[in-house]
């Protein structure tokens, strides 16, 4: 008897949402030397990176869920989206951030919202939560747009203050 | 993407890791049992210690097994294929609760491991990397047939590697 899991492959118009792999990792040590890593554990070292990567396939071993990789149509890795349940964690989260310099052209709305449908439709989710550091201006302006509204402060865990942000119940 | 088989001994089945197994590993990291292993290490760090190493399967074809009792499904620890970025090459590795010590369990696992990695993928051989402080996992090492190669490198500086001819199992 063998086991299998397998992750799904989502595409948007400008999108994919493939599965996480091993040739992703020289773009998130470069990442996680980055500042945008501030709200999502700080900077890492290589092998912290490399950990994090197997940590995310891990996890969709584990739960049957987890982060896609994202990628343009053309096939740039722009940065990571899906719902995962970390240990300690409330409840399922709905989670997302970009590379260096795929910023500002809609594309963590766009994942987010792939990613959101498919928990909601085929894993049986929702409403989900965001957490979002309160000094993270751009991932707050995401949610808003992704129709979540401000719910709770989060339990302090780290440096950043964040808020708990609740998705609305129904794929849009 | 495939996980791992189930493989049976006298007294164990070794099977794919499963969420259940977490409290156990955390338990494990905050122990001084961890010390050989890079620990202690807090709960958030053990579960991403522990789900990159589950993250094998899927991955390479091979990972960690969890053990259990055959008759009772009680949990007993983890053996397997162990392989970080750091790693030379991939190791032989065991872990086992405390109250499955001392009863040759770790033993009776990697003897199941090391003959489904010769069966799966016909390596001639397998290696441990363990801290030379850990004299016990050597002690089991050795009794496992294998020997010390001081020319091979292991993780850390010091580090005790020892060779298992898998060519002798068929």
């Amino acid at each position: 008897m063998t086991f299998a899991v397998t992750i799904p492959t989502l595409t948007t118009d400008r999108l994919t949402l493939r599965p996480p792999r091993e040739s992703d990792l020289e773009t998130l040590v470069a990442f996680g030397q980055s500042e945008r890593t501030r709200f999502i554990g700080g900077k890492r070292e290589r092998f912290e990176a490399w950990r994090g990567l197997l940590a995310i396939i891990g996890h969709w071993a584990l739960r049957g869920y987890g982060y896609w990789s994202v990628d343009t149509r053309e096939g740039e890795f722009v940065g990571r989206v899906g719902v995962s349940l970390h240990d300690g964690w409330p409840e399922p989260e709905l989670g997302w951030h970009l590379f260096d310099g795929f910023e500002g052209r809609g594309y963590a709305t766009e994942a987010a919202k792939a990613a959101r449908d498919h928990a909601y439709r085929v894993w049986g989710m929702g409403p989900v939560i965001s957490f979002i550091a309160h000094e993270n201006p751009r991932s707050i302006a995401v949610a808003e747009r992704l129709g979540a509204r401000f719910e709770r402060e989060g339990e302090p865990d780290g440096p950043h203050p964040y808020g708990i942000w609740r998705h609305p119940g129904v794929a849009a | 993407m495939t996980l791992a088989p189930i493989l049976t001994t006298e007294r164990l089945t070794l099977r794919m890791p499963v969420l259940a197994d977490f409290g156990h590993h955390a338990a494990f990291h905050a122990s001084d049992r961890s010390l050989w292993e890079g620990g202690p290490r807090d709960r958030a760090a053990a579960w991403r210690a522990w789900a990159s190493d589950v993250a094998l399967w899927p991955l390479k074809g091979y990972g960690p097994f969890g053990v259990e009792d055959r008759q009772t499904g009680e949990y007993l620890g983890e053996v397997g294929i162990f392989h970080a970025e750091e790693y030379p090459e991939p190791e032989l590795g065991w872990m086992v609760v405390p109250q499955a010590e001392g009863r040759g369990i770790a033993f009776e696992a990697a003897r199941a491991v090391m003959g489904w990695v010769r069966s799966r993928f016909g390596w001639d051989e397998i290696t441990n990397i363990i801290d030379p402080g850990n004299v016990r996992s050597i002690a089991l090492g050795l009794r496992l047939g294998g020997r010390i190669d001081s020319a091979r490198p292991g993780i850390d500086p010091g580090d005790v590697v020892i060779v298992h001819d898998l060519r002798r199992l068929a």
